[in-house]
């Protein structure tokens, strides 16, 4: 098997050597992302028929054994993950080769290949202060990439996340020094194994910080105030990122923490509330939105909300569904957004509806891959987002819990209301007087990358056995803490003669 | 007051002090400066509640450059892991502040002032 | 106003609620299996006499290197927020003192050596480098104050950073072929104590010292230079 710590060390050791290859040539710089993530996606192929087995594996670094030295905890769920981180990540770097960024150009590609670095460390890590320290290299080069255009509302959204980020990602430290303060240990595996020793105010006291830490990156409820305001502000390919990446690893280190770490099924299940709420507040306010940026911005927080209640309703038939929304609302969101950027080249940068009035008739490829998006998002056949939809709200009532399967279902009417409205501006037959015939820059490249992403949707629409399988071993290995306790650290316990 | 409760009073106290008065800053200030201020003011809660975590009455540091601290050092010195844990976290501290204040020089660059309550557009 | 109040209740629940629990965290007691297995293990297994840098470079090395990333990620996001952004304000400019210029000329070259002796001795001595490396930076700060107009070459700068960064990844990648674990010791120990001891300790908090001394100097001629005025 081949070593799964290259999938952060070539990237960072890529990131490092950016402005070596701008000495070389200026040009060279732009296809750097394009070959970490071209490596990093081989490396996840190569890993993924180990991901339909059960087993979650420890890969040691610095030939110290866990639990005193820091391992990956390599299993099918952490790798479902980082295949989404992946793939989304190399269709925005094959979109970055025909996109101008914001200068200095070399820095942009260093805090860009950064970002997806911090979030795969993230979903594969099995230490918990090792999970905070990649938490942190997301969530800086995040802020860092939503400031980078340096117009104002750019800098201002970057300070509210940044605020909102940092105070969270110091809340998780808090959560992690009350651990280590009772338990003496930093290896995930060896804290779920001695968690039911721990003073339970203290259990209930971390749980709730490491919600709210994490819920930060998650776009959940109480602070997700810097989503809306980030995604409109954010250069394109970047905002492809915050949904498709970011969010992603903010979700999986919620669902690590609370499944794997704490394990109590009604901590577990304040997620649900969470979740509702989110849901709720998400869809509504994509509702009045008129700025096309905003809306997919609140129906993504409303989308992670769904996801939120399913790994919240605590069975397996639910985190099923959630594992498979969260992989179709990453790889859509990613598409939508290239899509927009692309669309926003023929206003002028305009992403309003008014502006966009009619592409649909003008452009009938690029509003025909805009539509795949939508209609994936609303659950639709022959899309991924059907499959994804249909297992969610299935798990959810398998597990008991009609009445939250009805509330998503609600939700996803709300949806159909907003992105009919979306469709019908985009298809309609006046023409907006911002739209010009032919963009400025050559659309081939972004036309292949969103293309790629939607292939994938009708793809895993029409044949979604892999996808299943894949999903079925990622949320049966979630919730098997007793075999992700084993396999990291029952070499020591059976040393300790206490298994 | 015994020993414990005393060291706990003092240092647990103090941290958990530090954390909300940056937290109520963060609530109440509107100055962008005194927002980054508070902050660090969280951060240093948390590094000194971690550093008071390791500390064990009557130990000394974990640099085992005697011979008898050499001969049976887990019971002379104190924890070495919050430490390493704080240099980290510092670190990253530093790192997030550099980013907020070039962020704050940004804002006042555009807007001319400091204050978030003046800047229209956002919307807090 | 109501804010005020607002925000002082939700501070009350919030203290209430961490003081509850943290009360139940004993104080002053030994807590840990992680810490007392590195404190009988480090110099049998690393080495190094320094348990807090055993423990920095190589049980914990993996976030150190997500550390140094943090900081090289500071002062890359820094470089590029503040590209092209000057002061629109002509300021006065004063002359600096004639203690700053004669200070620093003699406090310099004794700066960089001892940020150097930090970080190099950072398994035997407390240190390490990261302060090694702000010490180096200091000096040049020191540089920056005393003398009008003194820049250093930013490509000079970028060099530096990428290359040390590399050589840290490097050397995780080497003990990944050569022992079979990335960032694992491949030099062995060597005998406590000595300033060639602690196998890839020292090299490592050497690229560190030197990553962070040519980072924090960029971040600082960066910040200077957007409050100045253009000449």
């Amino acid at each position: 098997m081949v070593s799964p710590i290259l999938l952060i060390a070539v990237p960072l050791i890529l990131a490092f050597s950016v402005p070596l290859w701008g000495l070389i040539h200026k040009k060279l710089e732009k296809f750097v992302p394009l070959i970490a993530f071209g490596f990093n996606t081989y490396l996840i192929f190569r890993l993924l028929p180990f991901a339909l087995t059960e087993r979650t594996i420890s890969v040691v670094i610095a030939n110290i054994k866990p639990p005193f030295g820091i391992n990956l905890a390599v299993g099918p769920f952490g790798l479902f993950f980082a295949l989404i981180i992946q793939l989304v990540a190399l269709a925005t770097a094959f979109y970055l080769l025909s996109y101008d960024p914001p200068e200095p150009s070399d820095k942009f590609y260093m805090l860009f290949i950064l970002l997806v670095l911090g979030s795969t460390g993230m979903v594969l890590t099995g230490d918990i202060f090792n999970l905070f320290v990649f938490l942190e290299i997301t969530s800086i080069s995040a802020y860092a990439l939503t400031a980078i255009t340096k117009t104002g509302p750019a800098a201002e959204a970057g300070f509210k996340y940044l605020l909102l980020g940092s105070l969270g990602s110091t809340l998780v430290l808090l959560g992690i020094a009350l651990i280590y303060g009772s338990l003496g240990t930093l290896n995930m595996a060896h804290i779920a194994h001695r968690i039911s020793g721990m003073d339970s105010r203290l259990v209930v006291a971390a749980a709730i910080l490491f919600i709210v830490g994490f819920g930060v990156e998650a776009e959940m409820l109480p602070l997700n105030g810097w989503v809306p305001d980030a995604y409109q502000a954010a250069p394109i390919p970047v905002v492809a990122l915050l949904s498709g990446a970011v969010a992603k690893a903010g979700l999986y280190a919620l669902a690590r923490v609370l499944y794997t770490l704490i394990g109590m099924p009604n901590i577990i299940m304040l997620l649900l509330t969470f979740g509702i709420l989110t849901m709720f507040a998400g869809e509504l306010a994509a509702l009045r939105q008129n700025d096309i940026r905003r809306l997919l911005a609140y129906s993504s927080i409303g989308q992670m909300g769904m996801i939120m209640l399913a790994f919240g309703a605590f069975g397996v038939n639910s985190v099923f569904g959630g594992v498979l929304q969260a992989f179709t609302h990453g790889i859509t969101k990613a598409l939508l957004f290239l899509v927009l950027g692309v669309m926003a080249l023929h206003t002028g940068g305009a992403t309003d509806m008014e502006s966009l009035r009619g592409f649909g008739r003008k452009f009938p490829y690029w509003s025909m891959l805009f539509a795949v998006g939508v209609l994936s998002t609303l659950g639709l056949p022959p899309f991924a987002g059907f499959w994804s939809k249909l297992a969610l709200i299935i798990g959810v009532i398998i597990d008991g819990h009609p009445t939250y399967a009805a509330l998503a279902l609600i939700a996803t009417f709300i949806e159909v209301f907003y992105f009919a409205r979306l469709l019908s501006v985009i298809y309609s037959s006046k023409l907006s007087p911002k739209l010009v015939e032919r963009s400025i820059r050559n659309t081939t490249i972004p036309l292949l990358s969103a293309t790629f992403l939607a292939a994938i949707i009708i793809a895993v629409g029409l044949y979604p056995n892999v996808f299943f399988d894949l999903g079925d071993s990622a949320s049966r290995a979630l919730l098997n803490r007793a075999h992700y306790i084993f396999s990291i650290i029952g070499h020591y316990l059976q040393s300790m003669g206490g298994v | 007051m015994n020993p414990e409760a005393l060291g706990k009073v003092i240092f647990y106290g103090s941290s958990i002090a530090l954390f909300l008065i940056g937290l109520y800053i963060i609530l109440v200030k509107r100055n962008l400066i005194k927002l980054i201020l508070g902050l660090t003011f969280i951060e240093s809660g948390v590094n000194l509640f971690l550093v008071s975590i390791g500390y064990v009455w009557g130990r000394t540091a974990p640099i085992l450059n005697k011979p008898e601290l050499m001969e049976t050092p887990s019971k002379l010195a104190v924890d070495p892991v919050p430490q390493a844990l704080v240099l980290t976290a510092i670190v990253i501290g530093v790192a997030v502040t550099a980013m907020a204040l070039a962020i704050a020089m940004l804002i006042y660059d555009k807007y001319g002032t400091l204050n978030i309550s003046k800047i229209k557009e956002l919307k807090w | 106003m109501i804010r005020n109040i607002f925000a002082l209740l939700l501070i009350l629940v919030i203290s209430v609620f961490l003081a509850s629990s943290i009360a139940s965290i004993p104080f002053g007691t030994e807590k840990t299996t992680v810490g007392k297995y590195y404190l009988d293990k480090t110099i049998e297994e690393t080495g190094s006499v320094n348990t807090v840098t055993s423990v920095v470079v190589l049980y914990r090395g993996f976030d150190t290197l997500g550390e140094v990333t943090v900081l090289f990620l500071a002062a890359t996001g820094l470089g590029a927020i503040l590209f092209g952004l000057r002061e629109k304000r002509k300021r006065k400019k004063e002359r600096p003192s004639l203690i700053m210029r004669t200070g620093t000329r003699y406090l310099f070259t004794a700066a960089l050596l001892f940020g150097a002796y930090v970080f190099v001795h950072g398994h035997l001595t407390p240190g390490g480098g990261f302060p090694g490396g702000v010490i180096v930076a200091t000096a040049f700060l020191m540089l920056f104050l005393a003398q009008e107009g003194f820049r250093v070459s930013e490509k000079g700068v970028k060099f530096v950073e990428a290359l040390a960064g590399m050589t840290y990844v490097a050397i995780g990648i080497a003990g990944l072929l050569l022992v079979g674990s990335f960032l694992g010791n491949f030099l062995g120990t060597g005998i406590p104590n000595k300033l060639a001891s602690a196998g890839i300790i020292p090299l490592i908090y050497i690229t560190i010292g030197l990553k962070v001394g040519s980072e924090i100097t960029g971040l600082l001629q960066n910040m200077r230079e957007t409050t100045e005025y253009e000449s």
